[in-house]
């Protein structure tokens, strides 16, 4: 199964790798949350195809936040969206490629908050 | 001194303010000459070092994606950028760790974002944009000349 470019990529974010971004009055994922070469997130598309939804991508991971991007804007980086289901993660998929810090503010740039935890 | 109450400064050749009257007690005497001679510690270094020590006690796989833990390489040298290159006015960066062991010092204020990725010693990114000047952002690597961080810095601090 291949991934749409519009399909959503959710990645957790722990709260050490969010930033108070002050020029954008906002907390903001830092671009350190998408810098891995072998970047792991859950497909949205296969997450509803199992009755599933950002909720599991969470569970088990209390005080994390959720930051989505989508599969197209990495493929315009020049970097493979691959889905590599797990046995307890059918949706697991790696994006995978160097990313710079160019790179990674790029994906920063698009995420969207699916789920920001509260500061504690 | 006539009620007893004030310090008597002597000769601080030999290590520093000494008094022969204590104004309370010995406990208080201590813990003034003790905060006296202590080298002043800078504001930014303190939380830095609170934070570098905090990311050093990160267990593996902190990120839940099978990060490793924070290369002690990595948190030194980010402590020797940061004394290199922090003024008295400098804002206090942001500091946040990488999986793969690294640490990312950022500042998101006064229209710069400022990034140094630091992911061993001599072995640093860094991402420089100014929203003031619209420009282009600046992407680099550096290993020991910290020249490209004057101007972003000095942007920091002045405006």
């Amino acid at each position: 199964m291949s991934l749409e470019d519009d399909a959503e990529l959710y990645r957790r974010v722990r709260p050490d790798q969010i930033v108070d971004d002050q020029n954008l009055g906002q907390r903001r994922p830092s671009s350190a949350a998408f810098k891995d070469p072998n970047l792991s997130v859950d497909a949205e598309p296969v997450l509803r195809s199992a009755g599933l939804d950002w909720h599991f991508s969470l569970s088990n991971h209390p005080g994390f936040s959720l930051a989505s991007f989508t599969a197209g804007l990495a493929r315009t980086l020049n970097l493979t969206v691959e889905l590599k289901p797990e046995t307890d993660n059918p949706a697991h998929t790696e994006v995978t490629g160097k990313k710079t810090q160019g790179t990674a503010n790029v994906l920063r740039d698009a995420s969207q908050w699916i789920y920001l935890e509260p500061k504690a | 001194m006539s009620n007893g109450s004030a310090l008597r400064y002597q000769d601080t050749s030999q290590g520093g303010v000494t008094s022969s009257v204590l104004p309370t007690s010995d406990s208080t005497y201590r813990r003034f000459q003790s905060a006296f001679d202590a080298e002043p510690q800078r504001r930014w270094e303190v939380e830095a070092v609170r934070q570098l020590v905090k990311f050093a006690d990160l267990p593996e796989n902190w990120d839940s994606y099978g990060s490793t833990r924070l290369k002690k390489d990595a948190g030194h040298f980010a402590l020797e950028i940061l004394q290199k290159i922090m003024r008295p006015r400098t804002p206090i960066p942001q500091i946040v760790p990488t999986s793969t062991g690294g640490v990312q010092l950022e500042w998101h204020e006064k229209g710069i974002d400022l990034e140094i990725n630091i992911l061993g010693a001599y072995d640093c990114e860094l991402w420089y944009r100014d929203r003031q000047t619209q420009s282009p952002p600046v992407a680099a690597t550096f290993s020991n000349d910290f020249s490209l961080l004057r101007d972003p810095i000095g942007q920091l601090t002045s405006r």
